[in-house]
């Protein structure tokens, strides 16, 4: 009777309602960071001028809504990791693995969420932009979208958002281990940059240079799986919180 | 220095974001979050499905062709022009991105012609002398192609304005110009892709680098072949 | 069957050595179906114990069993444990209908009769969130929870919290009803042995981290007694015995708690020396078995 094991995948699973039931709050501070994403503006107003003449050329990219979906993923990854939620989280039935399949559960929901709300936020940016502006000023070339440039910017999006989103949790859980990594992360990034900015520079090429879209999404997969997996395997000893 | 930045910038995002309540909206209910997301999506789908229905006349229609946006503005075509095809009146387009943006005619008076043009480099002033015309002066303004984003905007570009009384023909500059332009631009990240260049002109260029052209500014003067002209300070070319 | 099995077992906080020990060397065995008092002053370590048991910290030292298995982190303990404490949190957005709900995806013996009619009985209102709930009402909710789960090993620390009395003895009541329909092996800590003793079937006393006492209730009542008398005759009786407690009176009276192992006959022929015998109430008994020798007279004897 006492043996029978308990079905991992299937906790997680509830696990993983509960906790994505229970973040929901955050869908809507995402909604609100792309309110504010979309009222912002757009960006690098690039001006000329010449004699009495003045040109300014604003661009309105999925850019800043990426960063602050990005920032947005990176709270929910804290908060996820945090101590503060750990005692919610192991009141009803949860191990470390479980606990974890759970939150990267709920972190690749929000990360799906979050992806193509950013990419769709294309269309919405269009419409403010259109009934914002004078006659002839905004430019036709772009502003209507093909199903095409879409499907490259959700993919893009997604991939380099993963890429975040898979960091943002290994971060959350060094954190959680200890504090000292909120000095220390940032820290060594800077004394890396400094004392072998080749290598840093390099681990950059090595995604935003990559010209095939289906050898990136390769690169962005396997890093994240190391990234998630590493995560799992550090803290998998970790006693609760609370 | 910019590490040093990111640095401390890296270090106050992970302690502040944590604590940032904008993302974590409290609610007494999950399913009004759930709610309130589904019908965030269905907007944003919406909006983008119903894009196509915006009316395209209120967009600026990119209208520079390729060989216009190398051709640099030179002001030996504005010779050409000046010499070979004596300006006319009213606004005109001329070839390889020339705009005539104004053309007056001015009754002469006396024997000699004062000018008075602000030396300030802003202007090219081109005279030209005429057998054709008698008593009377011709000036013309010409703007070579200013261009931005695509978008040719020469002909929007206020002539200076000119003006002869007592002899003295005096230019004031236009008046002050802003324009302003919004590019949506696809999604950024796509670019890195092979897929990503589309082939159509704007694109390959790459909105992230973008380049104006401001072009020249000319004033030509046809004036009957025996006027002195006293140039004062202005810099004049006679032909 | 065993439930819980203990040899020796080790809490150290703190990486270094030397730091505070929590548990040291506690050994028991816990059966099934049975509602244990663990009993002890605070700061003995029963919360630290209960954690270890439900799985969330780590033993630093000795053997810990439950269910046949080691209990931290592990899935399938977990999903048989329940811990319900004073800090049992949850989410912001959740009601209190909610959390019922989960709850009962989460154990499969969750009865939602139950824990609904508790609701109502002690008028918690379900459309509120946990997290506005008063300091009793929560220990209430979180005891409903409890009760209402039917887990196979449910741990309860100091449930009774913040709760007013009449909730407490209802609480008390409920579950006990409830443990009769559904046994299972309760765990209740408390460092008021007289509000839960009518409860327990076993009693777990532990002091500083080390176990005093393990034995049934029926026997702790029977544990010790007390001797009043002369205090030349009340020493001669409890001459080589451990002295539990002991008090002085004037005129060359004493009191002293000893183990009860004395044949009747020779209380009989105490009494008729003037030592009475008394009773000891079992709070008193662990009061006396967990505090310093002399209590709270010695503090001030010495000024």
């Amino acid at each position: 009777m006492f043996s029978a094991e308990t079905d991992l995948w299937a906790v997680a699973a509830k696990q993983y309602l509960y906790k994505l039931k229970s973040h929901s709050g955050f869908a809507l501070g995402f909604v609100a960071t792309q309110i504010i994403a979309l009222f912002s503006g757009g960006i690098g107003g690039f001006s000329s001028s010449g004699s009495n003449v003045m040109v300014t050329v604003t661009r309105y990219t999925s850019a800043v809504p990426f960063i602050y979906t990005s920032i947005w993923i990176f709270v929910l990854a804290l908060t996820l990791t945090g101590r503060s939620d750990e005692k919610k989280d192991f009141s009803l039935v949860a191990n470390r693995t479980s606990n974890h399949l759970a939150n990267i559960g709920v972190l690749l929901s929000a990360w799906l969420y979050g992806g193509v709300g950013t990419t769709l936020l294309m269309g919405l940016q269009r419409w403010y932009l259109y009934f914002s502006s004078e006659q002839g000023e905004v430019i036709a070339n772009g502003f209507y979208l093909t199903g095409r440039s879409l499907a490259l910017a959700l993919a893009a999006i997604l991939l380099y958002l993963l890429l975040l989103t898979a960091a943002s949790y290994l971060i959350g859980v060094l954190i959680r281990i200890s504090y000292l990594f909120t000095v220390l992360l940032p820290a060594v990034l800077f004394a890396w940059a400094r004392l072998n900015g080749n290598a840093l520079q390099r681990i950059g090429t090595f995604f935003l240079r990559e010209p095939s879209l289906s050898l990136f999404a390769l690169k962005v997969l396997t890093a994240a799986l190391v990234l998630f997996g590493f995560s799992v395997l550090i803290s998998s000893r970790l006693e609760v919180n609370g | 220095m910019v590490s040093l930045i990111l640095l401390v910038l890296i270090i106050f995002l992970v302690l502040l974001s944590a604590k940032a309540a904008i993302f974590r909206v409290k609610l007494t209910s999950w399913k009004t979050g759930a709610v309130l997301a589904g019908v965030y999506l269905v907007i944003l789908l919406l909006s983008v499905l119903f894009l196509p229905l915006l009316p395209s006349g209120k967009l600026a229609e990119p209208a520079v062709h390729s060989a216009q946006l190398t051709s640099s503005p030179d002001p030996k075509v504005l010779f050409r022009l000046a010499a070979e095809e004596s300006p006319g009146l009213g606004t005109k387009a001329y070839p390889a991105g020339i705009y005539q943006n104004s053309g007056q005619e001015f009754t002469l008076e006396g024997a000699t012609l004062h000018l008075k043009i602000p030396n300030n480099g802003n202007y090219i002033v081109l005279v030209e002398k005429s057998d054709k015309l008698a008593g009377k002066i011709k000036a013309a303004t010409f703007v070579s192609t200013y261009e931005s984003a695509g978008i040719d905007f020469t002909a929007r570009i206020a002539p200076p304005f000119i003006s002869l009384q007592n002899n003295t023909l005096t230019v004031e500059p236009g008046l002050p110009q802003r324009f302003t332009f919004k590019v949506a631009e696809n999604s950024p990240f796509g670019s890195q892709f092979k897929g990503g260049k589309t082939g159509r002109a704007m694109e390959e260029l790459g909105y992230s680098n973008f380049s104006s052209t401001m072009g020249w500014q000319a004033i030509c003067l046809v004036v009957p072949k025996d006027l002195k002209i006293d140039k004062g300070n202005s810099f004049v070319i006679v032909q | 069957m065993i439930v819980v099995e203990a040899k020796k077992l080790g809490k150290n906080y703190g990486r270094v050595k030397g730091g505070v020990q929590a548990i040291r060397g506690l050994s028991f065995i816990m059966e099934e179906n049975k509602i244990i008092g663990l009993i002890g002053r605070n700061g003995a370590g029963k919360t630290t114990l209960l954690k270890m048991i439900a799985g969330y910290l780590r033993p630093t030292g000795g053997m810990l069993r439950v269910f046949e298995r080691e209990p931290f982190n592990d899935l399938t303990v977990s999903a048989k444990t329940l811990f319900v404490d004073d800090s049992m949190t949850f989410p912001l957005s959740f009601t209190l209908a909610d959390i019922l709900r989960e709850a009962a995806r989460f154990f499969p013996g969750f009865d939602a009769k139950l824990a609904e009619a508790l609701a109502e009985y002690f008028s918690l209102n379900l459309k509120k969130s946990h997290h506005h709930l008063s300091k009793g009402t929560k220990s209430t909710f979180n005891a409903i929870i409890g009760i209402a789960s039917h887990c196979p090993l449910t741990l309860f620390d100091e449930p009774t919290s913040g709760m007013d009395s009449s909730v407490r003895k209802d609480f008390y009541r409920a579950l006990l009803k409830d443990y009769i329909q559904h046994p299972r092996t309760i765990i209740l800590s408390s460092h008021l042995l007289s509000e839960v003793e009518e409860l327990l079937e076993d009693i777990l006393l532990i002091h500083a981290g080390a176990e005093c006492l393990h034995l049934p209730v029926a026997d702790l009542k029977e544990y010790a007694i007390g001797l009043r008398g002369p205090a030349r005759n009340v020493g001669e009786l409890a001459q080589g015995r451990e002295i539990l407690h002991r008090e002085e009176f004037g005129q060359g009276n004493i009191y002293l708690v000893v183990k009860k192992n004395f044949s009747p006959e020779r209380l009989e022929e105490a009494r008729t020396r003037g030592v009475e015998t008394v009773p000891i109430a079992t709070d008193d008994l662990c009061n006396y078995l967990t505090g310093s020798k002399g209590g709270i007279d010695d503090v001030f004897r010495r000024n």
